[in-house]
């Protein structure tokens, strides 16, 4: 995978052991984590900073502002896509909607289905090793 | 002065000419002339034979042979009388013994002169006869107050009569009956009583329905004094007409309600709801059932809660007019107090969103959880080195993802703790699909809807899991392709059938490799706590086949609430074959 291909993603998680093994698979994929956080203020210094090309976003954080707030932010001041990743997604996604997201992905992660949706934004076939 | 008399026949001549004679004429026939006779010499002799009959006649009348036809005629008119009179007795006996009243005639001194049938019927006696033979003193053989007779004659010696005079008489079999008296005295020569006729009518049964009548008003009056719910009647325009004492409690004084409109009691911004419902019932339905409302309700009230909210329930009353057809005449209703009833509802509503929000909470730390062990595992495999190692983690990765899919798909289910095992299969076999990074394999689902309670899903969910990780594993080693079917049928008598096959190498590849490894373990044991009869077969690629019962057993089913369809499974034996 050429450098061009790859993404440059924010992964905002309060998990940090889910935040570590997404960092990881994401590598694999060829794809490049440009930071990581637990919380949704951060997040959004850290996505108007960096200027990633994907924020991907836990809903429950560590601070009072949760993953819809965040990305609801981050979408005003640029036009950086989100994927939410949540165990919330039943609930949350009639709210999350309001972020236009790019995707929603329930938790425990299906990674193929993640693999499918980055190889289609980098516009490159997708990664084999995705497990 | 002479007149002739030009007719010829005598008689007429005799009457004319007597006729005359008294006015001092005479009369001559016209035949005198004839030479028979002449007129004048005759006046006195035919005055004298009139005379002389008159004689007669009243001779004739004083003898006593004389008027016999008189006589005869009327004692033919006295006959006919007493014959007249005689039907007349004859009938009115008729009539008073067979009256339907008691008919009596009884002596001051106690016995009866005269009893009709209905008397000796409503006394318990065969007969007239029985009634005057038997009873001789009436005060106590008929009487069960022997002082109700003596205030009676009293009564009878000053007014001369008695009505409608209600006593308990005692009947011949003892039965104590109620009698209405209506009598009359006859009076004797020294101005006491000869005896006394009248009517007994007998009143028990009209007696008993009024008293029980009397005993169901008071009961129904009762109930309504101390009911708690504002019962009232309302006439066609909605005025009050009654309601209980129960309104006392919100500080109305039940008296000066009657003729005020019904919706006086009602909250201002609730009477337009409630004006329908209680003052026009002319048009479609006569019942209102649960229409909330608060009362206006004084300040006085004893509700805990201001204003009180009430529960109508009313029904238009109607009567039948050969005219118009139905006719609208009212209201009758019951207003419950429900504030209580009402503060609960959302206590428990509160309640209910609370124990949700838990449970989604629950829910999602559970899910987290899981992805946080999935995560574990998938760091731990991706640092070791033994392809041994790397094997196991994914094993145990796959039992994680496993019971996350049947987590995932219970917290999506909207039937308590039941799943759709079709959905089940799915779930499971794409999670395994992406474990093992299996293209290669194409699947064939035929899957009916089969609802499976929790206890059910896991096992079940556990074997496919284990089926689908071999078939991934071993069934089509380096890469090759290959096809899977699954087939989940339902079977009579709450039973399912469930074959996983594949064009895979079979089984013997599989166990001669590794044995009897810890997954068929798990198969065996997980089919017998299903009570599912296994059976695994080589096709030549391979299948297993499932039978089991989806339905609960009675120890499983203690103490829940389940849907209707978990019927209570009979054949609890554990069944296995290989």
């Amino acid at each position: 995978m050429s450098s061009d291909e790859h993404l440059n993603i924010l992964v905002v998680e309060n998990e940090r052991i889910v935040a570590w093994e997404l960092s990881e698979r994401l590598k694999r994929m060829g794809h490049k984590v440009c930071g990581i956080t637990g919380k949704g203020e951060e997040a959004v210094k850290l996505a108007s900073e960096i200027q990633p090309s994907l924020v991907l976003m836990d809903i429950m954080l560590d601070d009072e502002m949760d993953g819809v707030e965040a990305a609801l932010e981050i979408r005003l001041n640029q036009d950086t896509p989100v994927i939410f990743c949540s165990a919330l997604a039943k609930e949350m996604q009639t709210r999350a909607r309001t972020t236009n997201p790019l995707a929603f992905l329930e938790k425990p992660l299906d990674y193929v289905l993640l693999g499918h949706l980055l190889a289609e934004l980098t516009g490159s076939p997708r990664s084999d090793d995705s497990c | 002065m002479l007149i002739r008399f030009y007719d010829r026949r005598y008689s007429l001549f005799l009457v004319f000419a007597l006729s005359l004679a008294q006015l001092g004429f005479a009369v001559s026939p016209a035949w005198a002339g004839s030479g028979l006779m002449s007129v004048d010499p005759l006046v006195p002799w035919v005055a004298l034979c009139l005379v002389s009959l008159a004689l007669g006649v009243v001779l004739v009348q004083r003898m006593p042979w004389g008027g016999r036809r008189q006589r005869l005629k009327e004692q033919s008119s006295f006959q006919k009388t007493v014959k007249t009179l005689r039907k007349l007795e004859e009938q009115y006996n008729s009539f008073r013994d067979n009256a339907p009243v008691g008919i009596f005639h009884t002596k001051p001194e106690g016995n009866f002169l005269y009893a009709n049938a209905k008397m000796a019927k409503i006394l318990g006696y065969g007969s007239p006869e029985e009634v005057l033979e038997q009873v001789k003193d009436i005060s106590s053989q008929l009487y069960l107050d022997p002082s109700e007779r003596t205030s009676l004659f009293r009564k009878l010696l000053i007014d001369g009569m008695v009505k409608n005079v209600e006593v308990h008489f005692r009947r011949r079999d003892g039965e104590v009956i109620w009698i209405s008296l209506s009598a009359r005295a006859v009076p004797d020569l020294e101005g006491g009583i000869d005896h006394v006729e009248g009517f007994a009518v007998n009143m028990t049964e009209r007696r008993l329905a009024e008293e029980a009548h009397a005993a169901s008003e008071r009961m129904l009056r009762q109930m309504l004094l101390w009911m708690r719910d504002v019962v009232f009647r309302l006439d066609h325009q909605g005025h009050i007409v009654f309601i209980n004492p129960a309104v006392a409690r919100y500080g109305f004084k039940q008296e000066e309600l009657y003729g005020k409109p019904i919706l006086d009691l009602v909250h201002p911004d609730d009477r337009e709801r409630c004006r329908r419902n209680v003052t026009e019932r002319r048009t479609g339905d006569r019942r209102t059932s649960g229409v909330e409302f608060r009362l206006a309700c004084k300040e006085d009230c004893e509700g805990e809660y201001f204003p009180p909210l009430m529960s109508l329930e009313a029904e238009g009353l109607y009567e039948a007019n050969a005219s118009a057809g139905l006719i609208f005449v009212g209201t009758i209703g019951r207003a419950r107090d429900i504030t209580r009833n009402k503060l609960a509802e959302m206590e428990l509503n509160r309640t209910i969103e609370t124990k949700d929000i838990l449970l989604r909470e629950l829910q999602h730390r559970v899910k987290n959880n899981i992805q946080v062990i999935s995560s574990l595992i998938s760091l731990s495999r991706d640092k070791s080195t033994e392809p041994e190692a790397v094997n196991i983690c994914r094993e145990i990765q796959g039992y994680v993802n496993c019971m996350a899919s049947m987590h995932s798909l219970l917290s999506k289910a909207t039937t308590g703790d039941m799943l759709n095992l079709g959905d089940m299969v799915r779930e499971i076999f794409v999670s395994a699909a992406n474990l093992f990074g299996q293209r290669n394999v194409i699947p064939h689902f035929d899957l009916d809807n089969v609802p499976l309670h929790m206890d059910k899903a896991l096992p079940c969910g556990m074997i496919l899991n284990e089926l689908f990780t071999n078939i991934f594993k071993h069934a089509f080693p380096d890469d090759r392709t290959g096809q899977v079917w699954v087939q989940l049928n339902r079977l009579p008598q709450g039973k399912v059938k469930l074959v996983v096959s594949d064009d895979g190498v079979g089984f013997g590849n599989h166990e001669q490799k590794c044995g009897y490894s810890i997954g068929m373990g798990l198969i065996h044991l997980l089919a017998d706590q299903l009570n599912a009869e296994l059976s695994l077969t080589e096709t030549p690629g391979a299948e297993a086949k499932m039978i089991f019962k989806t339905t609960l057993s009675r120890h499983q089913l203690k103490g829940r609430v389940v849907p209707k369809e978990l019927e209570l499974e009979k054949d609890s034996e554990p069944r296995v074959s290989s």
